[in-house]
């Protein structure tokens, strides 16, 4: 009897996190409120203008400046960060003698390990001077390229922007990415990158012809699960980005991305008012999408495991 | 992505003579993983750099009040120290533990000892897991907020005009962080479990014991090394971060230290926030502020070795045993 009692508790328990889940997606939806009836979805969606303090007439909520400053920040740290844990992930499974891989994977884990509030404090004290310099020069050489009015290059350069924040974003990402790429290289069967070799390829044309194409879908789950990772950080973009509400298309000009909004606005906010409602919505919004591209990682890596284990058998 | 299969004998292929694309790509690679490697020793050794001049036993057990009982200026480094935020991070990080270690193994035993592995029900139980695991932590704060100091809290008041439960406090930004962490114990309690082998459990069973009894006395001590990573794991990715905290419970500045755990407290990592962004001196404060970051780090840091070392232990015998 007491082991059926416990069977029903210990089951209990895990449908408990299922409910957890739903729940928390519940609470967020709940404490919107009607804030969204009262602006519209699409003035919420495409507005440009966050004015929740305004000076006279009544507040504005336009989220499209943050949802800009997420998506243009993850993406930029993407690009940055994906070839970078590629190239990593190689050198510690094919490139570097054998005794240095453990130890530089174990470094990288290292890296993912450190406190976000600490590589924003880096990316606001130590990078920012550091890098404004050279942002300087690239503006004023660059700035004159316009590609259909785009100017990705103009100036003035501000003290955080979003290629700060995208950088410091891609070194943070780059240990998550790396470390599932390097499981999924190991993964390679051994036969087939002797078959490669057997067939006279070099190392290289070994790594191109017998272990990128099975390891593809592999990296591009990392890279959805580092993308998941990249949007939800708070800390770094509050600390690195400049913070600025308003839609800017220079990479060297200010930005705040959706949760450093919430991060910098709650705190402000009456209980239960329009603003407060509003940065509950802009919250939900963010758990959906972090939620699509983690499941959207969760399923190419499933079928990866699943057509590795169909080997096995 | 454990479950490699069955290695041949390992054969290190070297390319005979010289082959330019995989020199080039040698080098490329190699280059790559200096740069992340020195980007880490930059960050350490900047931080190494500027805190060891601060960083000491008066630094570290200094509250903020002075021994007249006035309050000090907590972003001036001839003054302030981190005693209140370390006192604070280890209450809340020791609060959740408490709660995230039995959730987390109940789960995992439910997962790994009850449950059938393809019905619907485990893949929608391991489905929520991984995808809580996916969740921003400022969500998190939302959730916080909203369930546990609006909802719970408010509702254990009653109305009441002045609130006790249904404001910031340590309990609720522990119990926040609590559901964050949950997926950190379960995935390890479920791999070290899944690590003991099965003879072990029949054994057990085939002297009559039950099979709760089995899970209890046999199955459970076996997993404890993977029980303890998970935990230590949970408390390092805990202690580290801010954005759950913000609203549940961290304060900008308290004269005294908590008494209960309905109090706010101070916090580690939202001290190195507000030092870096809202210090009117940033020169007086430069100092404490890189000395908290080095506290912040060592205990990060050093949970996660301890971790990691742990996790090394269970693998190796995991390998032994199948």
């Amino acid at each position: 009897v007491a082991d059926r009692g416990y069977a029903l508790a210990a089951g209990l328990a895990a449908l408990g996190s299922v409910v957890l889940v739903g729940y928390l997606l519940w609470v967020t939806i709940e404490q919107t409120g009607e804030a969204w009836s009262t602006f519209g979805v699409l003035g919420f969606l495409f507005g440009t203008e966050w004015v929740p303090f305004p000076v006279n007439g009544s507040a504005v909520y336009g989220a499209l400046p943050f949802i800009y400053g997420t998506l243009m920040t993850s993406v930029l740290a993407l690009i940055i960060a994906v070839p970078a844990a590629v190239l990593i992930a190689l050198a510690t499974t094919v490139f570097l003698p054998r005794r240095l891989r453990g130890p530089i994977g174990g470094f990288i884990n290292l890296l993912a390990a450190v406190p976000s509030v600490i590589f924003g404090l880096w990316g606001l004290f130590v990078f920012v001077p550091w890098i404004t310099p050279a942002l300087n020069w690239l503006a004023s050489t660059l700035g004159w390229i316009n590609i259909f009015g785009w100017q990705p290059f103009a100036g003035p350069v501000t003290s955080g922007s979003f290629l700060v924040a995208s950088i410091v974003l891609a070194i943070m990402v780059l240990p998550i990415i790396t470390a599932i790429t390097r499981e999924v290289l190991l993964t390679v069967p051994r036969e087939q990158q002797e078959a490669a070799y057997a067939l006279g390829a070099t190392r290289w044309e070994m790594v191109k012809h017998s272990m990128l194409p099975w390891a593809r879908s592999g990296i591009v789950g990392a890279s959805a699960l580092g993308l998941g990772r990249a949007i939800g950080e708070t800390m770094i973009v509050l600390m690195a980005s400049g913070n600025a509400t308003i839609v800017s298309w220079s990479l060297f000009d200010s930005t705040r991305s959706i949760t450093a909004t919430i991060a910098a606005e709650l705190a402000e906010a009456v209980f239960g008012g329009h603003h407060y409602r509003m940065l509950f919505l802009i919250g939900a919004m963010l758990f959906v999408v972090t939620f699509l591209t983690n499941l959207a990682g969760d399923l190419i890596m499933h079928r990866l495991k699943d057509r590795l284990e169909g080997r096995a058998k | 992505m454990t479950t490699a299969p069955p290695k041949a004998p390992r054969l290190d292929f070297r390319s005979r003579g010289f082959d330019f694309a995989s020199f080039a790509f040698t080098g490329v690679t190699g280059l790559a993983t200096v740069f992340i490697l020195a980007i880490l020793a930059v960050i350490l050794v900047n931080v190494v750099w500027h805190g060891w001049g601060t960083f000491s036993w008066r630094f570290l057990t200094t509250g903020m009040t002075t021994a007249a009982g006035g309050a000090k200026d907590m972003f001036n480094a001839g003054e302030a120290g981190v005693l209140p935020m370390i006192i604070g991070t280890a209450l809340r990080v020791l609060v959740m533990t408490i709660v995230v270690v039995p959730v987390g193994v109940i789960t995992a035993v439910y997962l790994t000892e009850y449950a059938q592995s393809t019905a619907w029900s485990t893949r929608i139980i391991r489905g929520a897991v991984s995808n809580l695991a996916g969740v921003p932590s400022i969500v998190f704060g939302l959730f916080g907020l909203g369930f546990f100091i609006s909802f719970l809290g408010r509702g254990l008041d009653g109305g009441a005009l002045e609130p006790h439960w249904g404001k910031p406090a340590i309990l609720w930004a522990s119990l926040t962080l609590a559901v964050m962490t949950l997926p950190l114990v379960i995935v390890a309690t479920e791999e070290s479990l899944r690590a003991i082998t099965p003879g072990l459990r029949e054994a057990s069973l085939a002297l009559g014991a039950t099979k709760l009894e089995t899970i209890l006395k046999i199955v459970l001590p076996e997993a404890l090394p993977g029980i303890l990573t998970g935990g230590i794991l949970a408390v390092g990715r805990a202690g580290g971060e801010v954005a759950p905290i913000l609203f549940t419970g961290a304060a900008y500045y308290m004269r005294d230290l908590p008494h209960s755990l309905t109090d706010q407290f101070m916090d580690l990592g939202y001290h190195v926030f507000i030092l870096s962004t809202q210090s009117p001196d940033i020169e007086k404060t430069r100092p404490i502020l890189f000395a908290t970051v080095l506290a912040l780090l060592l205990l990060t840091l050093s949970l996660n070795l301890v971790a990691v070392l742990v996790r090394a232990r269970v693998r190796r015998k995991m390998r032994a045993s199948h």
